[in-house]
């Protein structure tokens, strides 16, 4: 089990943010992990992440098209993903992250 | 914040019974209903929108539904215009297969006084992300029933 913490972010802002967070979140914890994601969408910043939830992640998970603010994971093991890898698979994104980290799911 | 999701349902901007068999046609139809509804003012105009949208990334998101949308200045109203087509239509999709569920976003391109439908349509993409509510979605046969299933608590 892990704590993920991460941002989506889309071109638009209007609908992948969102659809992405929700993949993310279902597949997380479908293998038991914590998982906070804050959506960089049309709308302004959500969900936000504060700095005790990043520092108690055990890994950051960017799924964004656009570019974002990195310099608050500055430390954190970072996976940078665009957004069309969540919406395709999310639960082979969330795998593969655990093997990353190098706590597999089996 | 709850009593407004309905706000965003609207019966003039939805057809579960199109007989169109390309994407083209699919979002043309859309678009003139919004138009129709008072969403959109110039139907040309929002369709150049959506597609110039359309040329930044993939809006068929896969289990053939698509999210085809596009901030516009021909956007009076943001609005989700919702259709079920007869037939399967080509669409660039994620898992490379047609659509028949088409989720059209209007949204505005200056959204001023309109943060509260564009939460409400980042509430309804997010619920478009969970299988559960999307397989009742598609299910769905009238306006009614697809209340029902994009708007469970």
């Amino acid at each position: 089990m892990m704590k993920i913490v991460g941002i989506t972010a889309c071109v638009a802002g209007i609908a992948h943010t969102y659809i992405a967070k929700e993949k993310i979140e279902k597949a997380a914890i479908k293998l038991g992990d914590e998982v906070k994601i804050e959506t960089q969408g049309s709308i302004g910043p959500e969900n936000v992440l504060t700095p005790e939830e990043i520092e108690s992640a055990d890994v950051v998970l960017l799924a964004t098209d656009i570019g974002v603010d990195k310099s608050r994971f500055k430390g954190k093991k970072v996976v940078a993903i665009p957004i069309s890898m969540v919406m395709k698979s999310p639960a082979s994104v969330i795998k593969k992250i655990h093997e990353k980290i190098g706590d597999p799911v089996h | 914040m709850e009593a407004t999701v309905e706000a965003l349902f609207d019966p003039q901007i939805i057809d579960l019974d199109i007989d169109e068999e390309t994407k083209d046609g699919v979002i043309s139809h859309l678009a003139t209903l919004l138009a129709q509804a008072g969403y959109v003012t110039d139907t040309t105009a929002y369709i150049q929108d959506i597609y110039f949208r359309e040329s930044e990334g993939i809006t068929g998101m896969g289990d053939n539904v698509a999210i085809p949308h596009g901030k516009s200045a021909a956007v009076v109203k943001p609005g989700l215009a919702i259709g079920h087509t007869r037939h399967m239509i080509p669409w660039e999709s994620y898992d490379d297969e047609p659509v028949n569920v088409i989720f059209l976003f209007a949204v505005a391109d200056e959204p001023t006084g309109s943060q509260t439908h564009l939460r409400l349509l980042a509430d309804v993409a997010g619920r478009l992300g969970n299988e559960d509510i999307l397989a009742a979605v598609k299910a769905a046969k009238t306006p009614d029933e697809l209340k029902q299933a994009l708007f469970q608590k």
